[in-house]
């Protein structure tokens, strides 16, 4: 459990002008291009689990998501996360949690137990495999089947101590504030889907699997009350990430979170972890869709070119044009993303000159970066003191440009749309090439986030999610967009036609031979 | 040339033909039926008549037989019809319309078109306002007869408006069951319908390939070897043919339901594709036999040769047609036998064109690499010039001129730089239909020469389940297959292993990752399990129907069934066979996992206690013999 009161000192004044800060004042969120759907996914059902999935009746009560479970990660990990940590028992009283996750590390039977190391394989079978990036397995995360199963990041204290602690590697927060969205909605008409939404979770997590007694055993071996086997304190970012849920800002996310959460969590025909599954991708998607989405509004993109067009089928790049558009759907989508960067960052120069009255430039930007180094008399804070008072906006996105350029902006930005989208399988290719998509498993998801008004037509079905989350698969949803006169109609047709043969094959559609495709039979509600 | 010009003289469809016509009417109809290209007027119904006069009479459904009998019986009450475009319901309707003395209402309304018998042709047709009442006055009426034709949307519409559960309930299990009868309320999905059925796949063959439609027209050049379309239909009333090409259609048949406009469409462009008679005859009169190649060939059409990839993409059945890969799977002896004919079965020597297997030369054999000619099917086109396969493989092997030599391997494999066909495609093409007995029987020829395998044993095993015969050894191998492609555990002995649903999302079938333990949810024994085909009950005896997949259900319980189509059962086969990755994809493994989720919820009383420590096992794919291997956690007092 967390402590409580005083446990916070004041916050001292951040630099205002950081890649962090920019992002945070456009999307009212902290992306990252560290922070994929797995790390999304597992800090909101930890926030859940932990908070006893309900919203803490004073927010200050919030208790922090860093769970440890270094026992279960050592044996599902293979690396002793309770390394260094000598003092006290783990199970036995020759046995120090030391040993203790050195035996459960490389799969020893301890005190009577019999084919642990069988667990062991079964449990690495379940390792998300999009966590499994770089050699720090205290980044690696089981896939959220279960609330036993959930951990948070945890890093070596040091590069030479044998000590883990959980600590943020590649949870930002986000994930605390999705969690608050569906717990305790700002909006009274968004209620009654999130709470529908975090019960059924719930239910999910605490389904009986076996999976969970291994953990619960191991667990239960270690003396409770140690630093390595309780949550750590509440930390500052962390409550405000969870206060941030209330921003209206986020009036748009917190309806469609709690919308599509509630339709993927009570959808029939899925077995609990399909439906966690699936929560993982639809938490990323809508993320993701709210950032790109921010953009297109702080740049004021026409209606017409605000659509991510999905591409679908394995025809060869070069005679593909539906491929091709995909390719330049994605590219405008991180172009606008960049602009709304620009834009956010040299209206806050400006505020900070004309209002603030700010001089040290330097202090403004991340420590050590180049942008403010006041010796060079190139750098942008040079150039910012030398702007005058009232200087014309073009002046401060001209210095914004050449921030953006210089220092890692997009890092909050584009690349964070990009790795989550990524991650749930949105994204296909590779460098210049990449374009958007959706296999089985996002499709799945999409159908699962309207499952209350499934079954419906395909034809329903890809005005859904152009509406719903702005994808463009067939020539009808394509209409109202500048890709009626980019694309001829047969081809974004064929594109449908491939989309409905994939459903269908992945049993979320029915394809009948008129071109008419049935889709969401299965996930249907069964009140329906 | 008019139509007019066209038609100077009609086929009398008893065989005999007046006088010879400029082009064959048989050609020009099956041109309109075509949905390939911008001609395609005659795969309407509304133009029926047109293709009637070519044709004759439409082939007789199983639909259109029950709906004449009760026209004549008289019997009291409704039957709706539902469906979608293209499925035959208007022409069953004009198959009872004809029965009862009339003629098809052209209005879309309630028409009473004989004493006591009332046809309404399409739902849709009426205004939204006017539906449902309209319907309500054929469901609800106390005398009479009432044919209804709607599609399913429309008719769910009206019915939930109507208010009449009797009927909204009986569409729910017609859709489910392909028919259903609630008092004297019958309602037939005729998506349900299978063109592959025994009888009426002999019909819808004979509607467009019948000797007597295919008499020539004037100066026809079949007779020299230079007509492929009458070729092509001369080919294709071959028994042997028509069983190789039904294995094609139950194939894509398994991938979508198909419509009767959607295999004509298809069989109509495998014998004409885009030709006329005029253009076969001035190509003859202008280049003789070298211009009429097996490129029109049907064995090639029929998997959408000659049109682009994207026509193609159009028909869902032709997508999945093609998806069986004839041409493109090789075969070790059937590829021998084009680069030399000599050893290989007589059979297959008349395929090639080889003259020294013709008992007696055709008109239509000439000298040089033409030599043994029958038909355009055995001519390829190579930068060489025209020559049959048998030429081909004999120049490709034995010719010293490494020019020549080169050419005709780039034929063989690239194709004429012209049309792109493949010449080693062709022939494997030409070879499955029509020597699949040196290749063992029409099973083998598709193991050998298809993608899919298995496809034989599946409709073997359809249609024993279907008859209700022992189905135990392939239930077992079904089971083997399965435990494979979930757990990695290829056993049957424990039965159907269900492994934890958060396990599933461990295996990938398709790598070559060895797959890791699974945690066993529960086992369901083979004796719970039990095979079924879709359509039983009254929807064999309204529809045809033809069993190509095959339902495996759990505990007699229709919602823990999991359709077994032909890529499943690949995939499944293939698991249980050779106990390593398999060729499908993902999207299987999804809707296994809906299956296996469902399982498990049904089965979660059954399984084994979470909470007992020493209760767990897995399925270990690494232990010889696959066995269930328990896990005993340790054993701790409480330590606090």
């Amino acid at each position: 459990m967390s402590s409580r009161g005083g446990r916070r000192t004041a916050p001292k004044k951040a630099p205002a002008l950081t890649p962090g800060a920019i992002a945070e004042a456009l999307f009212c969120l902290d992306p990252d291009r560290d922070e994929r759907a797995p790390q999304l996914c597992a800090e909101t059902l930890l926030t859940l689990a932990q908070n006893g999935y309900q919203a803490p009746t004073d927010p200050a009560d919030l208790i922090s998501p860093k769970l440890q479970r270094f026992a279960l990660r050592s044996l599902a990990l293979g690396e002793n996360f309770l390394g260094g940590r000598n003092d006290g028992r783990a199970g036995e009283d020759d046995t120090t949690p030391a040993q203790y996750g050195a035996m459960l590390a490389v799969g020893r039977e301890i005190r009577g137990s019999a084919n642990l190391s069988k667990a062991q394989l079964a449990l690495q079978g379940l390792v998300d495999p999009d966590t499994q990036r770089g050699q720090q397995p205290g980044a690696w995360l089981l896939r959220p089947f279960h609330e036993s199963l959930l951990w948070y990041d945890a890093r070596r204290e040091s590069t030479t101590s044998r000590l883990y602690t959980v600590r943020k590697v590649y949870m930002r927060g986000g994930g605390i504030t999705l969690a608050r969205l569906l717990a305790d909605p700002a909006y009274e008409d968004a209620r009654h889907d999130g709470h529908a939404a975090v019960a059924a979770i719930q239910d999910a997590l605490t389904t009986a699997t076996p999976l969970a007694g291994i953990s619960r055993t191991l667990e239960r071996a270690l003396p409770a009350g140690e630093t390595y086997n309780r949550p750590p304190r509440l930390e500052d970012d962390e409550q405000a990430a969870w206060d941030r849920g209330a921003d209206p800002r986020l009036k748009d996310l917190t309806y469609s979170l709690c919308r599509h959460a509630a339709g993927v969590m009570q959808q029939s025909g899925a077995s609990a972890p399909a439906k966690l599954w699936q929560l993982r991708t639809i938490l990323a998607l809508d993320f993701a869709c709210h950032l790109v989405r921010t953009a297109w509004q702080a740049t004021g993109t026409p209606d017409r070119d605000q659509f991510l067009l999905l591409s679908f089928g394995g025809a060869p790049r070069a005679l593909d044009p539906v491929r091709q558009r995909a390719e330049h759907s994605y590219r405008r989508a991180r172009i606008q993303m960049g602009k709304a960067t620009v834009t956010t960052l040299a209206g806050r120069m400006r505020h900070l000159h004309q209002v603030d009255h700010v001089s040290d430039w330097g202090g403004q930007f991340q420590t050590g970066s180049p942008l403010g180094n006041a010796k060079d008399s190139d750098s942008v804070s040079r150039q910012l003191s030398r702007l005058a008072i009232n200087s014309r906006t073009e002046e401060y996105e001209r210095v914004a440009r050449i921030a953006v350029e210089s220092a890692n902006y997009s890092r909050g930005a584009e690349d964070g749309f990009r790795v989550l989208l990524e991650s749930v399988g949105a994204v296909g290719g590779t460098g210049a090439y990449r374009y958007f998509t959706a296999g089985p498993d996002l499709l799945a998801a999409l159908v699962g986030a309207l499952s209350a008004r499934m079954p419906m037509s395909s034809r329903d079905f890809f005005a859904a999610v152009r509406r719903e989350w702005g994808f463009v698969v067939n020539q009808e949803s394509a209409a109202d967009t500048a890709l009626a006169a980019q694309l001829d109609g047969a081809g974004l047709e064929r594109n449908a036609r491939r989309a409905e043969k994939l459903m269908s094959d992945a049993g979320l559609a029915i394809g009948l031979s008129d071109r008419t495709t049935m889709v969401g039979e299965r996930a249907a509600r069964s009140s329906r | 040339m008019s139509a007019g010009d066209n038609q100077r003289a009609q086929p009398d469809h008893s065989g005999a033909t007046a006088t010879k016509a400029d082009e064959l009417p048989a050609v020009t109809a099956l041109r309109g039926m075509s949905v390939f290209s911008a001609d395609q007027a005659g795969a309407y119904r509304e133009h029926f008549a047109e293709l009637a006069a070519a044709l004759g009479d439409d082939v007789e459904t199983s639909l259109g037989a029950y709906l004449s009998r009760w026209a004549a019986e008289g019997t009291r009450g409704a039957v709706v019809l539902t469906g979608n475009a293209g499925t035959g319901k208007t022409a069953a309707a004009e198959a009872y319309a004809r029965a009862a003395g009339a003629a098809l209402p052209a209005d879309d309304a309630l028409v009473e078109i004989a004493p006591g018998r009332s046809v309404l042709k399409d739902l849709s047709g009426l205004p939204t306002h006017a539906r449902a009442s309209t319907l309500g006055r054929a469901l609800e009426a106390s005398d009479g007869q009432f044919l209804v034709c709607a599609n399913e949307g429309v008719l769910r519409d009206a019915l939930e408006e109507l208010g009449n559960v009797t009927a909204a309930a009986t569409l729910d299990e017609a859709l489910r069951r392909g028919a259903a009868r609630h008092d004297d309320i019958t309602v037939v999905n005729v998506n349900r319908q299978r063109p592959t059925g025994d009888r009426l796949w002999m019909q819808l063959l004979d509607y467009l390939t019948r000797e007597e439609l295919w008499t020539g027209c004037e100066g026809c050049p079949y007779g020299d070897g230079g007509c492929s379309m009458r070729s092509n239909a001369e080919q294709m009333r071959r028994t042997d043919v028509r069983e190789q090409m039904r294995t094609l259609f139950r194939l894509g048949t398994g991938e979508a339901v198909p419509t009767l406009r959607e295999v004509l469409a298809i069989l109509s462009w495998a014998i004409v594709g885009r030709s006329s008679c005029e253009q076969v005859r001035g190509k003859f009169r202008d280049t003789g036999l070298h211009d009429a190649t097996a490129v029109d060939g049907y064995f090639t059409r029929v998997l959408g040769g000659g049109m682009s990839g994207e026509a193609a993409e159009r028909s869902p059945l032709l997508s999945g047609i093609r998806r069986a890969g004839l041409g493109e799977v090789s075969d070790l002896e059937v590829d021998g036998w084009l680069r030399d004919t000599n050893g290989a079965p007589d059979t297959v020597r008349l395929v090639a064109g080889d003259p020294t297997a013709q008992a007696q030369p055709t008109s239509a054999s000439t000298s040089g690499r033409l030599a043994g000619s029958q038909s355009p099917l055995d001519r390829v086109r190579t930068k060489q010039g025209e020559m049959t396969f048998h030429a081909l493989g004999e120049m490709v092997s034995t010719d010293e001129d490494p020019t020549r030599v080169e050419d005709g391997l780039e034929a063989l494999v690239s194709g004429d730089g012209v049309d792109n066909a493949a010449v080693q495609s062709l022939w494997r093409q030409r070879v499955f239909f029509e020597a699949a007995d040196s290749l063992g029987g029409s099973a083998a020829a598709a193991r050998r020469l298809l993608r899919f395998r298995y496809v034989g044993d599946l409709t073997e095993l359809a249609a024993k389940t279907a008859r209700g015969r022992d189905t135990v050894i392939e239930l077992n191998e079904l089971v083997r297959g399965l435990n494979f492609l979930v757990t990695g555990f290829a056993s049957p002995n424990e039965g159907l292993v269900v492994p934890d649903p958060a396990c599933l999302f461990a295996r990938d079938p398709g790598a070559f990752r060895p797959a890791r333990p699974s945690l066993v949810h529960s086992l369901v024994p083979l004796s719970k399990l039990s095979l079924h085909v879709p359509d039983v009950g009254l929807v064999e005896s309204l529809l045809d129907v033809d069993h190509v997949d095959v339902e495996l259900v759990a505990d007699h319980d229709e919602d823990l069934a999991l359709r077994v189509r032909p890529r499943m059962y690949e995939a499944i086969r293939e698991a249980a066979e050779f106990g390593g990755p398999v060729g499908q994809g993902v999207a299987e493994m999804n809707d296994l996992r809906g299956f296996y989720g469902r399982l498990a919820v049904h089965l979660a009383g059954d399984s084994t206690d979470p909470d007992g420590d020493d209760a767990l096992r897995v399925a270990d794919p690494e232990s010889h013999p696959p066995a269930l291997v328990k896990i005993t956690l340790p054993h701790f007092v409480e330590f606090r």
